[in-house]
């Protein structure tokens, strides 16, 4: 049975949004007996779990301003993306629209996409397809910092 | 019958531009080499204008301006992001995906029926086209050479709109004959000169070389050419990655270099890139070679001028420390100062598997302390970005302006830097 573990076994440094787990200890463990969170530890809840389904289409944003701020995504928030879902009728999007990026929550009609303004001053926006307008992806999830 | 099919970006650099640059679309783009030296990737746009690949930047500098072609830096910490994606979504539609280079895949679709296999590939093209934006071409066939012949005629023929079987024996002729020898897979410039005097000129001739005269005067890589031409596959998939049995790094200078000190530095940090390297794909080195090319100062000659030294570790290793100080031992013992250098690198040779180590206590390099040292570096280094910490042979941000490539028109990491996120400024 195992004396001691080796740094080797925890120690797992990770980037963000990597999926991998945090260390949990970061030095070595003397115990007459093998602990019984050895085993345990790998499996610790991550990131991802939350917010990431189809990595491989997953992509974070950073958001400016706050008129979205009723959707739930205020100014500095990180928006993440998932560009293989098909838009929902009310999902928030991020579209391109003559080539700007703009975050909007969608209607989908039966022969459009209309993007809906938060301010009511301001009118909604039908997508151009034929202008090259296009959904980049829904957000699935808002990320804000508080400190 | 065996199917493989080869994927490939189109354009795949400024595609990757495109993704989080929409106004690029329909503009001619263009993306330069290390150094914003050369063209290695033109938007259809900028073909039309007729820059070549390959072409040196400052000679088509005009051309650019007078054509509003927008010019990127490379940027790898992007494409090679971007390609990690579609070999992920790859890796869903076959069980074996060889990684061929940063924008080219093979994959096996034995397990997809004949009479399903276009509806198959064109679904991996929509799928990647909507998951990350770039738009890909496949190409299918019973051998590898085969089915880069039909990836070159999907993108070559706007009509099949980025995909093509060449699974259908019958047509194999009329297609072959229309495809250039030196534009068939493994035949180099030099081989297809050669075959062009003999009068083979179309990969159907090559296809149909007699064998005898073919096993006399070329090299057994052009008989698994002709072998796999004839739908003999030879070149194998590979699911596996083999670790690289050597890792180099070079790079050349923007500026020349006379010092000591900077050329040690540059040296230093690319021995200690080829370490990380070895370390990450769990393997160590038996020896190290370390060169330098440059031009005398006062000779006038265009003859270059190169040296290297090679050392021989004590132990097959990876540690940075030792791979570090047996460079700049090299270039100190090599160092020249009549000498303009141009361009220096390092050489790992003889990677093998790194077995469970035996901590030796007769061991000089592979102590506890070094090893000990090397995680730390390594975990910072993969959590801040790389080169945050590097060892002090390698320069200081100031001193390693004299050799550090020119990326002036680099667009954001969009996807490997926190702070270099795509930002959308919502209206008020």
């Amino acid at each position: 049975m195992a004396q001691h573990t080796t740094i080797e076994k925890f120690l797992h440094f990770n980037p963000n949004f990597s999926g991998r787990t945090y260390p949990f200890f970061l030095q070595k463990l003397s115990a007459g007996f093998p602990s019984p969170a050895e085993d345990i530890v790998d499996k610790q809840v991550t990131l991802d779990e939350f917010i990431v389904t189809n990595k491989a289409a997953t992509f974070f944003v950073q958001i400016s301003g706050n008129s979205m701020i009723n959707a739930g995504i205020r100014d500095g928030s990180i928006a993440v993306v998932d560009r293989s879902l098909i838009p929902q009728n009310n999902d928030i999007v991020v579209a391109v629209v003559n080539n700007e990026f703009l975050v909007k929550r969608c209607v989908i009609e039966e022969r459009q996409i209309i993007l809906q303004p938060e301010n009511p001053d301001f009118d909604p926006i039908t997508l151009n397809e034929d202008m090259g307008d296009y959904i980049w992806g829904v957000v699935v999830s808002c990320i804000s910092n508080f400190r | 019958m065996k199917k493989v099919a080869i994927v490939d970006g189109n354009n795949f650099y400024v595609s990757c531009e495109r993704i989080f640059q929409p106004k690029l679309r329909n503009q001619p783009v263009i993306v330069l080499s290390n150094n914003d030296g050369c063209v290695i990737s033109r938007s259809d746009e900028a073909k039309l204008l007729g820059i070549p690949m390959g072409e040196p930047f400052f000679q088509i500098r005009e051309l650019v301006e007078r054509e509003n072609v927008k010019v990127f830096s490379s940027n790898y910490a992007l494409y090679g992001d971007i390609s990690k994606r579609i070999i992920s979504i790859l890796k869903d539609f076959s069980p074996v995906v060889e990684v061929y280079s940063i924008d080219e895949s093979f994959i096996l679709l034995d397990h997809v029926s004949p009479s399903q296999i276009e509806a198959y590939c064109r679904d991996i093209r929509a799928k990647i086209l909507q998951y990350i934006g770039v738009p890909i071409g496949i190409g299918v066939s019973t051998t590898k050479t085969l089915a880069k012949i039909a990836n070159r005629i999907a993108k070559k023929v706007p009509e099949f709109q980025n995909y093509f079987s060449l699974l259908d024996t019958e047509i194999h002729d009329e297609w072959l004959g229309k495809v250039a020898v030196e534009n068939v897979w493994g035949i180099g410039r030099q081989t297809s000169k050669l075959l062009f005097c003999n009068g083979i000129r179309s990969a159907k001739q090559l296809k149909y070389i007699p064998q005898g005269w073919a096993k006399k005067n070329f090299s057994v890589t052009l008989r698994k050419t002709v072998d796999e031409l004839n739908g003999i596959s030879c070149i194998d998939i590979d699911n596996i990655q083999p670790a690289r049995k050597s890792i180099l790094c070079s790079r050349s200078f923007p500026k020349k270099i006379r010092s000591i000190d900077d050329l040690s530095q540059a040296a230093a940090s690319h021995a200690e890139f080829v370490a990380a390297k070895a370390r990450k794909q769990k393997t160590v080195s038996s020896a190290i070679s370390i060169f330098t090319r440059g031009k005398e100062e006062f000779n006038n000659s265009k003859e270059k001028y190169y040296d290297s030294i090679t050392y021989e570790f004590p132990e097959p290793t990876n540690l940075t420390s030792v791979i570090v100080a047996s460079t700049t031992r090299a270039i100190s013992a090599m160092y020249n100062e009549k000498i303009l250098y141009e361009k220096c690198g390092v050489i790992l040779h003889d990677c093998t598997p790194e077995m469970h180590r035996q901590m030796s206590f007769f061991s000089q390099i592979h102590t506890e302390k070094n090893f000990a040292i090397t995680k730390v570096m390594d975990g910072i280094n993969q959590k801040y970005g790389r080169g945050t910490i590097h060892v002090a042979a390698s320069g200081t941000i100031d001193s390693q302006k004299n050799w550090t490539m020119k990326s002036q028109l680099r667009s954001q990491e969009w996807t490997t830097k926190k702070s270099e996120l795509l930002k959308i400024i919502l209206p008020k």
